[in-house]
Order: C-alpha cells, then sequence, then structure tokens
C-alpha cells in the first residue's frame, strides 16, 4: 500500500461523528417529535461515522503501512545504523580495505557467526520490507571510498513450471559468470509471501519473467509475477528497468499485451520458438548489462561459481561413520580424477572445521562447493556432526537445489528424503563407479 | 470437453458460498429481532408503524451513505478485510441490540437509555452488510479470475446457488429467532419483555457472527499482490472514477435492475413481522408467524428447481423479465384483494413472501453476474457494486421516509399507510428491474 491515508479519510469520519454528535444534542433539547427523531438519527449517523472511523485506524494499524517517503527515510536511517554497526567488526574491516571496491552487503553478512549473523540478517530482511535495494544508500564512508550493493540476487527469474529446464539453462550460464541468481524451482518459495515479496519485489536487481502458455496456468508462478511488476513500477534511477520480460510463444505475447503495465515492453517484443536462438539472445542481452555495473567488478566478497575463482570445491561430500572406508575411496577417486581440483572430505579436513561455528564453515564450504554429495545412511543426520551438515545442506538446498546429489550406499531409501527427492541406489557399484556419476552430474551443472 | 476446474477455484466458490450463507442466515436474524425487538421496546410509547418506518428510514439512509465509504474501503484495504470488520460489526451490533434490556430511563420512545442502546446496536450492525456487500462478490470474481486459465471465470452458477442457499438460511434464521420470541412473548401484547426475549437471541446471532469473523480471517487473496490493486487515488478521485464506470452503458442498466431487486427485497423482507405483530395482536402471533415462515421455507427450497427452469428460456434477454413475473402474480392479489381488508391483505402477503423467494436466485443471482461481467476495473469492483447498493438504500429510505410522514399526519391506524405500501411501491421496483434487468442482458453477438 502506498499511500493508505492520502486524505486522512479516519480523521474526516470523527470530524464527522463529532458534528452529528452536536446536531444529535441541539435537536434532542427540543419537545417536537420530528425534530428528536432528527436528533437519533444524527447520534446514530455519529457513532456509525466513530465506528468506520475507529474500524479505519485499527485497518492502518494493523498493517502497519507507510507513507511511501517516510518508508524510504526510515530505510535510510536504519541502513546508516545498521552500517554503523557492522562498520566496527572485523569480517567488515577485513573485506572493505580497497577504495572502489564493491561490498555485496547480503553476502558479507552470511560471513558473519552465530548470533550476529541473525540479528544482521533479521536487519537487512526489515530493511528490505521498507524499501527495495536499488533505494539503500549505495555508498558509506568517506566519498569515493567503497560502493555498496544491498541486492540479495542479481537476477531473478520467473518461469512455469514446464519452462524450468530452459530458465536452468539461462541460470546455470549466468551461475558461471559469477551472477547470483534465484530461479523458483519449487513453486512459489513453498508459498512464503514474505519470501516471494522479498526476492521479486525488493532484494534482487533485475528480473527475466518467461512468459508462455503455461504461465497463464501456475498460479504460484503469477504472485512472483505480481510482485515484479510492482517493483517494475519504480523507473527513476537505480531502480529502472527493473523487468525484463521475454514472450516464448504466442501466449505469452499474448499475456503481455493483456497487461496494461506491459505497454511499452509489448510494442517491441515478438515471440520467439526456437529456443536455443532465444537462449543465446537472453543470454547477450543480460551479458550486455555487466557493463557499467557491478557485476564483474571488485565484488567482495566475490560470488561463488564455476567461472569463479571464489568457489572453493568441486565436490563436497557429507556422509556418516558407518561407510567410512568406502566413502573415503570415492573421495580418493575423485581427488585423482579432478585434477588439482579440491574435494572437500572431513576426515581430511578436521583441522578446518575444528574450532567454534563449524556450522558456518560448513555454510561457507557448502555454499562455495558446486556439487554436494550426501551419502545417507541410517545414523546419517542422528550424530551431532551429520545433523548440523544435513541443516546446512537443507539450507543450501533452499537455494540451489540442484546441487545437491542424494546416494544411498545400502541401497535403502534414505527417511530424510521426501516422496519426491531422487536418489542414487550405489549399494552394488564400485569406488570408481560411484566417482563416475558424480562427475557426470559435475558435469551436467558446468553444462 | 471443459477442462478440469481448478481446485483453488473449487474451493474459492465453497468459501463464498459459506459466508455468503452465514451472512443470509445471521440477516435473517436480524430482521426479525430488529423489528420484533422494535415493537417490544415501543410498546405503549406510540404509534408501532411511525416508529418502524423511522428506524427503516434512519437504517437505509446509514446504509446508503456508508456503502460507498465501505465499498472503498474493500477496494483500498483488501475484500478479505472488509469482511472481516463486516462481520465484527455484525457481531457488536447484536450484543449492543442483547443488552438494551438495561433498565429502561424515562418514558420518552426515542430518547430512552433502551432505545438508544437499541438504536445505536442496529447502526453499527447496518455497517456490517455495508462493508460485507460487494467485497463478498469482488473476492469472489477477482480469486476466481486469478487461479483461472483463461478469465473471467463463470461465476453465474454460484451466484445463483448462494441466492438459492441464501433464501433458505434467511428463512431459517428468521424462524429460530421468531420461536425464540414466541417462546417468551406468546401474544406480543403482555407486558413480559425479560432478559432472555433480548439476551438469547443476541447471543445465538453474536456467536454465528464471531464464528463467520474467524472464518473470514482465514480467506486468502493472492491476486491483491497485482499492482492495478495497489491504488494510490485519493477517495474522491477513486469513488469520482466509479461514478463515471456507473454510468457506463452496461452497468447502467445493471445498477436500475439492482435497485429494482433490492428494493423489492427490503419491501418483503422488513415490514411484514411488525405488521403481523401489531394489525393481529388480538390472535396468537404464532399461528400467523408459522404460516408465514413455513410459506417462506417452501419458497426457499423452490427456488433452485424454478432457477434451473429459467435457465432453459433460450432467449438470455428474456430470463430475467419472465423470473419477474414470480414477483407480480402475487401482488395482483394484494391489489386486487389485498385493499379490502388487514386480513385479505395478510393472506396476499403470505403468498407473495412465498413467491418472492422463488424468483430470488434466478433473479439476483443473475443480475449479480451480469454486473460483474459489466464491471471493467478490477480494482474498484468492490465499490461500484456498493454504489449500486447504496443506490438501492437511498431509493428505500426516501420510500420509508414517505411513508414516515404518511403515519405522522393523520392516520391513525397502521393499516392505511402500510396498505398502500405494499400495493404501489413494489409494483414501481417491479417494472424498473424488469426494464434494467432486460436491457442489461445484451445478446451474446453484441457482447462480444
Amino acid at each position: 500500500m502506498r499511500n493508505p491515508d492520502k486524505y486522512n479519510v479516519s480523521g474526516f469520519l470523527f470530524a464527522a461523528a463529532l458534528a452529528f454528535g452536536a446536531m444529535a444534542v441541539v435537536n434532542g433539547q427540543h419537545s417536537e417529535q420530528v425534530e428528536k427523531a432528527i436528533s437519533l438519527g444524527a447520534l446514530l449517523f455519529a457513532v456509525v461515522a466513530f465506528a468506520l472511523g475507529l474500524a479505519m485506524k485499527v485497518s492502518l494499524w494493523i498493517k502497519k503501512a507507510k507513507r511511501p517517503e517516510d518508508a524510504q527515510q526510515e530505510a535510510q536511517s536504519r541502513a546508516e545504523e545498521f552500517l554503523d554497526k557492522i562498520n566496527k567488526t572485523k569480517v567488515w574491516h577485513d573485506l572493505a580495505g580497497q577504495p572502489g571496491d564493491v561490498i555485496l552487503v547480503a553476502d558479507v553478512i552470511k560471513l558473519y557467526g552465530g548470533h550476529e549473523r541473525q540479528e544482521y540478517k533479521h536487519r537487512l530482511e526489515g530493511l528490505y520490507k521498507l524499501a527495495s535495494a536499488c533505494k539503500l544508500p549505495q555508498s558509506y564512508g568517506e566519498p569515493g571510498a567503497v560502493t555498496l550493493d544491498w541486492y540479495e540476487y542479481d537476477l531473478c527469474i520467473i518461469a512455469a513450471r514446464q519452462d524450468l529446464e530452459f530458465a536452468e539453462k539461462i541460470k546455470a550460464r549466468l551461475d558461471r559468470r559469477g551472477w547470483r541468481v534465484y530461479l523458483d524451482v519449487d513453486g512459489g518459495i513453498g508459498g512464503q509471501k514474505s519470501e516471494i515479496e522479498r526476492v521479486f519485489k525488493k532484494s534482487s536487481w533485475k528480473c527475466l519473467a518467461l512468459l508462455s502458455y503455461y504461465m497463464k496456468k501456475d498460479t504460484l508462478r503469477k504472485e512472483e509475477w505480481n510482485y515484479a511488476l510492482n517493483r517494475a513500477l519504480e523507473v527513476n534511477g537505480a531502480c529502472a528497468d527493473y523487468l525484463i520480460p521475454i514472450p516464448l510463444d504466442e501466449e505469452g505475447q499474448r499475456f503481455m499485451n493483456a497487461e496494461k503495465f506491459l505497454n511499452s515492453y509489448a510494442k517491441g517484443s515478438a515471440p520467439n520458438s526456437d529456443r536455443k536462438n532465444l537462449y543465446g539472445i537472453i543470454v547477450k542481452r543480460l551479458v550486455a548489462l555487466e557493463a557499467g555495473n557491478n557485476i564483474g567488478g571488485n565484488r567482495v566478497p566475490r560470488p561463488p561459481g564455476p567461472e569463479n575463482p571464489g568457489s572453493s570445491y568441486s565436490v563436497a561430500i557429507s556422509y556418516s561413520g558407518e561407510f567410512r572406508d568406502r566413502v573415503s575411496a570415492v573421495a580418493e577417486e575423485l581427488r585423482r580424477r579432478l585434477d588439482g581440483k579440491k574435494v572437500f572430505f572431513d576426515r581430511d579436513s578436521e583441522a578446518l572445521l575444528n574450532g567454534p561455528d563449524a556450522d558456518i564453515k560448513l555454510q561457507n564450504i557448502y555454499g562455495r562447493s558446486e556439487l554436494i554429495a550426501v551419502f545417507f545412511s541410517p545414523k546419517y543426520g542422528t550424530t551431532p556432526l551429520t545433523a548440523l551438515e544435513w541443516r546446512v545442506i537443507r539450507e543450501v538446498r533452499l537455494v540451489k537445489p540442484e546441487k545437491i546429489m542424494n546416494m544411498s550406499p545400502d541401497g535403502n531409501k534414505p527417511a530424510l528424503l521426501g516422496p519426491t527427492d531422487v536418489y542414487s541406489d550405489v549399494s552394488g557399484r564400485s569406488p570408481t563407479e560411484i566417482a563416475d556419476l558424480i562427475i557426470e552430474k559435475l558435469e551436467h551443472l558446468r553444462r | 470437453m471443459s477442462p478440469e476446474p481448478s481446485p483453488e477455484i473449487e474451493r474459492t466458490k465453497q468459501q463464498f458460498l459459506f459466508v455468503v450463507t452465514g451472512e443470509y442466515f445471521v440477516t435473517g436474524f436480524f430482521w426479525v429481532f430488529s423489528t420484533l425487538g422494535s415493537l417490544l421496546l415501543s410498546r405503549g410509547k406510540g404509534d408501532p408503524a411511525q416508529m418502524l418506518f423511522f428506524s427503516m428510514f434512519i437504517l437505509m439512509l446509514s446504509n446508503g451513505i456508508w456503502e460507498v465509504l465501505t465499498g472503498w474501503y474493500a477496494d483500498k484495504f483488501k475484500r478479505q478485510f472488509s469482511m472481516s470488520v463486516g462481520f465484527l460489526a455484525c457481531l457488536v451490533g447484536f450484543i449492543l441490540m442483547g443488552l438494551a434490556v438495561v433498565p429502561g430511563v424515562g418514558t420518552d420512545p426515542i430518547f430512552s437509555s433502551r432505545s438508544l442502546v437499541w438504536n445505536i446496536g442496529i447502526s453499527i450492525w447496518s455497517l456490517g452488510p455495508a462493508l460485507l456487500s460487494g467485497a463478498q462478490e469482488a473476492w469472489l470474481v477477482d480469486r476466481c479470475n486469478f487461479f483461472s486459465e483463461a478469465p473471467p471465470e463463470n461465476v453465474d452458477d454460484t451466484f445463483k446457488k448462494s441466492a438459492a442457499l441464501g433464501v433458505i438460511f434467511k428463512s431459517l434464521g428468521t424462524a429460530i429467532c421468531f420461536l425464540i420470541f414466541y417462546w417468551r412473548v406468546p401474544h406480543f401484547s403482555g407486558e413480559q419483555d425479560d432478559a432472555v426475549v433480548f439476551l438469547l437471541p443476541a447471543l445465538l446471532a453474536a456467536g454465528l457472527s464471531a464464528g463467520l469473523f474467524f472464518r473470514s480471517l482465514r480467506l486468502r487473496e493472492e491476486y491483491w499482490s497485482h499492482p492495478k490493486y495497489q491504488t494510490n487515488e485519493s477517495l474522491l478521485s477513486f469513488v469520482w472514477n466509479a461514478a463515471k464506470d456507473l454510468s457506463g452503458r452496461q452497468f447502467r442498466w445493471f445498477t436500475l435492475g439492482y435497485v429494482g431487486v433490492m428494493s423489492i427485497n427490503y419491501v418483503l423482507s422488513t415490514t411484514i413481522w411488525p405488521y403481523l405483530a401489531s394489525v393481529r395482536k388480538d390472535k396468537p402471533l404464532l399461528n400467523w408467524g408459522v404460516v408465514l415462515i413455513a410459506a417462506e421455507l417452501a419458497g426457499s427450497v423452490l427456488s433452485s428447481p424454478f432457477s434451473n427452469l429459467i435457465d432453459r428460456i433460450r432467449q438470455e434477454r428474456a430470463r430475467i423479465p419472465v423470473a419477474s413475473l414470480m414477483y407480480v402474480a402475487p401482488l395482483l392479489l394484494v391489489l386486487l384483494y389485498g385493499r379490502n381488508s388487514p386480513d385479505a391483505l395478510l393472506y396476499a402477503l403470505i403468498v407473495t413472501a412465498s413467491m418472492f423467494r422463488i424468483a430470488h436466485a434466478s433473479v439476483f443471482g443473475s443480475l449479480n453476474t451480469i454486473g460483474q461481467l459489466a464491471i471493467d476495473s478490477d480494482e474498484r469492483r468492490a465499490l461500484q457494486l456498493s454504489m449500486s447498493s447504496a443506490i438501492s438504500s437511498f431509493v428505500m429510505s426516501a420510500v420509508f421516509f414517505l411513508s414516515f410522514r404518511l403515519t405522522t399526519h393523520g392516520a391513525e391506524e397502521v393499516y392505511p399507510p402500510i396498505k398502500e405500501f405494499w400495493s404501489w411501491v413494489p409494483v414501481i421496483f417491479i417494472s424498473i428491474l424488469v426494464w434494467g434487468g432486460y436491457r442489461a442482458t445484451r445478446p451474446r453477438a453484441e457482447a462480444s
């Protein structure tokens, strides 16, 4: 709600209640039946005006609606307060050392541990509720010191379930260029309205909408689309040109034509049924946006990706002690075959995990791995370390589900997986065959 | 073969039916409670018909004024929110009406403390229908369109079903409330008006309103995230644009038909009970009441088959005028025989009440669909329907005011003004309904 009480209607109603009340008192003093009737009528109007005014005030209070300019101002001051706070921390100090650096605030927060990280995450989400990331302060400290990037994602993609494969290709390509891309593969982020609003209206730099016949049916994505449209109406400065709608077929074009907010986009667009050709056009168009923007510059911390040296591991392995020997052999095989690329296997990395905030360390490791191979067993998830690993993997899975590979070394269906999760039965396979499987998936991800 | 309907659309339609039938039930309860309660409170303190017409005038005027604001409220603050506040207003209104049994102060028929609490309760209650009307229909249409593969989604059946079920539940509400009154005040002319007469129906109705309030809190509005609903217009500009839409070619005829059907609804729902109670006070109320309720229920049950029958008429434009004949037939009885004596009028009215309910679903349900299809701007859907409703209320407030003036100028008996009221007013409204309904139904080719 952009301007909930522009002319203070509830104030008007309270004033009307007072006026009617006065009229009731004046007329009530007469003895004529008609005047008394008028007095009663005025009194009743006063009561209803008061009740309606109160209902409006309560509505505004419940919705905690603010005028846009007030919200913007509050966002600015809260953002500065937030920056003042993290400015004193070692993490920030280590990162923001170079003039000209672009600090990815949302990613910096992930580097903090425990309560600090939770607190900063909460603060950032509070900022997104007040204003879009494009409206938050873009610099901090001395002039020319550091540039701030408040976006959580460089691109969010809206695509109907049937068009996900095409969208995933685009995402994979951009991932490799170091873009932070959000693609909703589950549909409506599990129906979390606040999450949809955050990603598609507030915290993404650009939004790619793949419009097709299937979009009309996909009501969960329609909600994402609605939020993106709201954001697309902000047309000034850094907020401009947010939406990139692409019609995939005739129906998608009709969808665009029917939407009055897309008039300017619909004019020059035409559906392109040749997906291969379209893929090239879209990627080219997106890559062209990198120039002059924060992507590919001195981004700190650098988002992970296979083409990006920020990526720490090719494969991270998670397992429980029952299959230590077999998994160890697989890790050896992987190390041998992935020439020089790192494989995370906790027995070798014991020293790395030792110390406080193991969950943060794991998050960094799993977040920066191209693929996470999980070897399930009946005890997996029940011991403290595997429980922690599984918790972190689940978090990663929410953002990048495609990079999780489920395997069952004993052939049983893992109890931790849902009915729609697919796993590979590797009970009868040798370490070399399992390594083949993992590398095949890795190559698929890189394509 | 038509595609399988989306489960969400089906769920939306069911939720709409639940909320609307609940509202009809509460409304049926209210009409009996407010009219019989008014008569009890004003007993021995003046002309009951005069009191009734004045209360109705205030109720309709208040409803008309608030309809515009509440329509805007629904469009601005979410329809679901408007529905919840509407049921909350019903709840508070019923509680206040129940509390009217606090010891009376003074003998003034208008300014005794009982009358004040009672009338304040009625006024707060009147906010309920104002907040609900328009918001419910807009919620149904917009949510179904959101989940539909090819909007606009067909909601014609749902409107008809809701109207058909609604009249059944309204009659049930009427029956239950009447029986409570009869149980405590058998002859209606005695001096019993203990707390139970007011508190029991009030608590029952308030409980039901509370249930509907909590149910309405769980209704979802996914479509609301679309920017078109995030209006930045001022109230005046929003209402002005809605008024311009109202005069649009298609919608103005719908409004005319809507004024006709709503006014007939008000005339036949509001005034039979006090007439029964005041004209026939020499006889037990139960006999007449039971006959009237049975006639209403029978009419309600026959509503659905009648609606199916009307749907078989091939000419779409003829459906509403033909269905409206159901209103005309019994009114002819009133005009021909009801003018002779109070008893004859009463018999004619009982038949009228039954026939009126038979026709309600096919006329009101069809008209609602026509109106929804004629609305171009989704973001003003609730306000536009509310404005049509407001016009009906203003028209009715004028009618009630004229009747009030009639009773204050010379008429000693209740019978003459009420006789005129029931003889001519419905005939005028039926004519308006037939004309508006016919013009609003454009032939398919023209509409496409």
